[in-house]
């Protein structure tokens, strides 16, 4: 039987320990809970009563079944909801012994392909140690360090550096390949024999992903369940007050199928509002020339989403690719088969598809992510470049070093988002990035914001001004009489 | 005596000569109706969706038929038919499969050979791949169960029919292409990306397998457009070309600079690493060339590649029209 913490939500339960009468009231508390941000979690403390204990549990669990069901009829509260339960997750696995981490990992990944690096050894007859000089926990550093002889000369010496691991998040773990496709496809694990091995820690993106894939996957079967059972539902009275205060307490992000209206005129003329990878591309452009063909798709659909017709989005490639200098907009055409690559993502080529802007996760696995593709040196410069002058150092350094530790976790939506608050104000909070046009619409607000924020100040100082001049010549009236 | 191939030719091979046996080393062991098939009856007509229930039916139909190309397609839960289509039918699996043709390195081939077009020289890229994938597959991925396949034409085909490989989705299967691929972009920017320090093994082997090779390969003139002296690239060639003791990469590179040694490796994966096409390996519901079958356009028969990879040359397999004669 699997050790797995009370909290897990995605455990098999047959009903809700709780009295019909605490429905709605466990639900509620649940959502503003969520709303608000908070994160919690359930400890048993040695003096809690074994009863009270399972009651707070009971409670934790119904609240969490309660707005699964009610979120399900809805694809924007489920969306909603697997956001801030994947987060809510995270921060109770950070703080969770190593070992129901490993009952986690086995029931999201399954017991065949989580295993600890001694117990991997055992299967596979290999010595890791020897081989790769792994042993089970990293919590011992091996560091250079330099040291100077009596003579004064430098010289390098070995030294151990024990640093706390508190949650064995430096517990080398092994996990099969298919669970942590992310991490094999850019080549960021040691890969042996099927299992990719590093430091719990490395995996923690994918857990995330996979515990909300599964979220996903039982609000889905929920909802089926619900459909079959229609209006003879007995708790479609409590489910229907569920979701209405849901619907009234959740600030929507703006949902699939972006509105061009939204986002004004100015998303199409203004590249400072773009999503750093799409900055990246058309620097590419205007630079080497070309781009591949996931990168043209890539900012082809993009513009497009921007709300660029065919002509002004044909018009884009013949002026911003170099390798089309000297060459006339007619003779561009004819070069590309009169644009028959932009025509295509219209849906006035081929199948006649009208194609959508790919979100980030798309982005990541198949296209380009700023973030995700970038080598770190660079992601800094490029950082660096494009705000020093509008940033104190003190504090784009802050940012930039939250953005490196997003990267490093492979949270690339949470790296671009904080990378979206240097826009305006770098230490207030923004919304995830999901979508690169998503980042417009935060970026039109952001701006927008600052732009009447700066435009009040003005406002503020000229008037002071006025006053501080009107009484000046007033004074000077009365001196003068 | 005419070389094209005629619909009689087909029929009398499919008759006389198809080998079932060659299909059945490729896909995995499984009710026989559960598999798609696909067939290009002749020039532009091509159709998908069929199944069959038996390997008998099956070759009575390219017997009554004779298509120029004869494809297999993924496991789905029931048999697929013209109304019944891999749409409407679940997806139940495919085995997984690397292809990577003589085309794809058009951009460094330096033998003259374009397209379709195969000799030795270039062939020995392809050779690489396979070895590369091979030991990848292999060792870094614990893959037990692998196939290889001539397409009969320019290309090759790894399929793997390990059970773990079976339900891997796209993005599973985008991450092995990702793992395996050191060259982005092959026909246009060809960026080459070096793994990370993490993926040791990996990293050995781009030194025994491609950089080895390109040091075989390789000229005094490529080793000074790298930057090396005239007497440095001298040294290195001495050192590969000796016979009483042989050297490994490692050793012989550790005769140059870091920086030298850097430019050699991506220089050595740009010329020599595995061109995998993506498409292939990431589409779940691809149909791929049957082994035993006819190539129509090359005529000559998709075939296992059976012993070393390394001794294998596309010349060596006689055309239909040799088959028959004999």
């Amino acid at each position: 039987m699997m050790d797995l913490p009370e909290w897990f939500p995605l455990q098999k339960q047959d009903s809700l320990n709780v009295e019909r009468k605490y429905w709605v009231e466990e639900a509620n508390l649940r959502l503003s809970r969520l709303t608000s941000g908070e994160k919690w979690t359930l400890n048993k403390t040695p003096h809690l009563p074994q009863e009270e204990w399972e009651n707070r549990v009971s409670l934790e669990l119904a609240g969490h079944v309660l707005m699964r069901m009610a979120s399900s009829m809805d694809d924007r509260l489920t969306g909603w909801l697997i956001e801030v339960e994947g987060d809510l997750f995270e921060y109770r696995f950070e703080k969770t012994p190593i070992q129901k981490k490993m009952a986690i990992l086995r029931a999201l990944f399954g017991s065949e392909a989580v295993f600890t690096l001694s117990e991997f050894s055992r299967t596979t007859g290999r010595d890791l140690k020897r081989e790769f000089g792994l042993s089970e926990s990293s919590s011992i550093l091996q560091k250079q360090e330099i040291v100077y002889d009596a003579g004064g000369v430098e010289a390098r010496r070995s030294v151990k550096r024990s640093i706390s691991d508190r949650g064995g998040q430096r517990r080398i773990i092994t996990v099969r390949f298919d669970k942590a496709s992310d991490l094999v496809n850019n080549k960021k694990v040691l890969l042996v024999e099927g299992f990719a091995i590093a430091p719990l820690m490395v995996f923690n993106g994918t857990i995330k992903s996979s515990f909300e894939k599964q979220l996903r996957q039982k609000i889905r079967e929920t909802k089926e369940q619900l459909m079959l059972l229609g209006d003879k539902n007995p708790v479609n009275d409590i489910l229907d007050k569920i979701t209405k205060k849901m619907n009234r307490e959740i600030e929507f992000a703006p949902a699939d199928g972006f509105s061009i209206e939204l986002l004004g005129k100015r998303a199409q003329q203004d590249f400072d509002l773009y999503p750093p990878c799409i900055l990246r591309l058309i620097g590419d452009m205007r630079v080497k020339g070309y781009l591949t063909h996931e990168n043209r798709l890539q900012l082809g659909l993009f513009l497009k989403a921007m709300g660029m017709s065919v002509d002004d989005q044909l018009r884009f490639w013949y002026e911003y690719s170099v390798d089309n200098v000297g060459t006339t907009y007619e003779e561009f055409l004819e070069k590309s088969n009169g644009g028959y690559q932009v025509r295509f993502l219209y849906g006035l080529e081929g199948a006649g598809t009208d194609y959508k802007a790919q979100k980030c996760k798309t982005l990541q696995n198949r296209y380009f992510c700023f973030f995700k593709h970038t080598n770190i040196n660079n992601i800094v410069t490029a950082i660096e470049n494009r705000f020093h002058e509008e940033h104190e150092k003190e504090l784009l350094d802050k940012v930039i070093t939250s953005i490196l530790s997003s990267v490093t976790r492979g949270y690339y939506w949470d790296a671009c988002s904080r990378y979206l608050s240097l826009l305006s104000s770098p230490l207030k909070k923004t919304n995830t990035i999901y979508h690169p046009v998503q980042y417009v619409q935060q970026a039109v607000k952001k701006t927008e914001g600052k732009k009447a924020s700066e435009e009040q100040e003005k406002d503020k100082t000229d008037s002071e001004k006025n006053k501080t001049q009107q009484e000046t010549q007033s004074e000077e009236e009365r001196v003068s009489k | 005596m005419s070389d094209k191939i005629t619909k009689k030719d087909l029929r009398d091979y499919y008759k006389n000569h198809f080998d079932a046996s060659q299909m059945l080393k490729v896909i995995v062991d499984l009710p026989f109706h559960k598999r798609e098939f696909g067939f290009e009856l002749s020039e532009g007509i091509f159709i998908r969706n069929r199944s069959f229930s038996s390997i008998g039916d099956f070759k009575s139909f390219l017997i009554a038929e004779a298509p120029s190309a004869v494809y297999i397609g993924a496991i789905y839960e029931g048999a697929v038919k013209r109304d019944k289509t891999i749409r409407d039918v679940a997806w139940e699996g495919h085995e997984l499969v690397f292809d990577f043709d003589a085309d794809e390195y058009d951009a460094v081939r330096t033998c003259g050979c374009k397209g379709a077009q195969v000799c030795v020289i270039c062939w020995s890229l392809m050779q690489d791949a396979a070895l590369f994938i091979e030991d990848t597959l292999r060792n870094d991925f614990g893959f037990k169960d692998l196939v290889w396949t001539f397409s009969g034409r320019r290309g090759i085909h790894c399929w793997v029919r390990d059970e773990v490989v079976i339900p891997l989705d796209q993005n599973q299967r985008n991450s092995l292409i990702g793992y395996l691929t050191l060259v982005h972009d092959p026909k246009g920017e060809q960026r080459v990306e070096l793994p990370s320090i993490y993926a040791k093994p990996l990293y050995e082997r781009i030194y025994s397998i491609i950089g080895s090779s390109y040091l075989r390969h390789t000229t005094i003139e490529d080793l000074k457009e790298l930057g090396l002296t005239k007497r440095e690239a001298g040294v290195v060639l001495e050192r590969v070309s000796q016979t009483e003791r042989r050297f490994t990469p490692r050793e012989i590179l550790s005769l140059i600079s870091l920086e030298h040694e850097q430019k050699f490796i991506e220089k050595a994966i740009l010329m020599r690493a595995a061109r995998i096409d993506h498409k292939v390996t990431i589409d779940i519901r691809r149909l791929l060339r049957c082994p035993g079958s006819i190539h129509g356009k090359a005529g000559k028969p998709c075939i296992i590649i059976e012993g070393n990879i390394s001794d294998f040359y596309p010349e060596d397999v006689p055309t239909l029209k040799e088959i028959l004669r004999k």
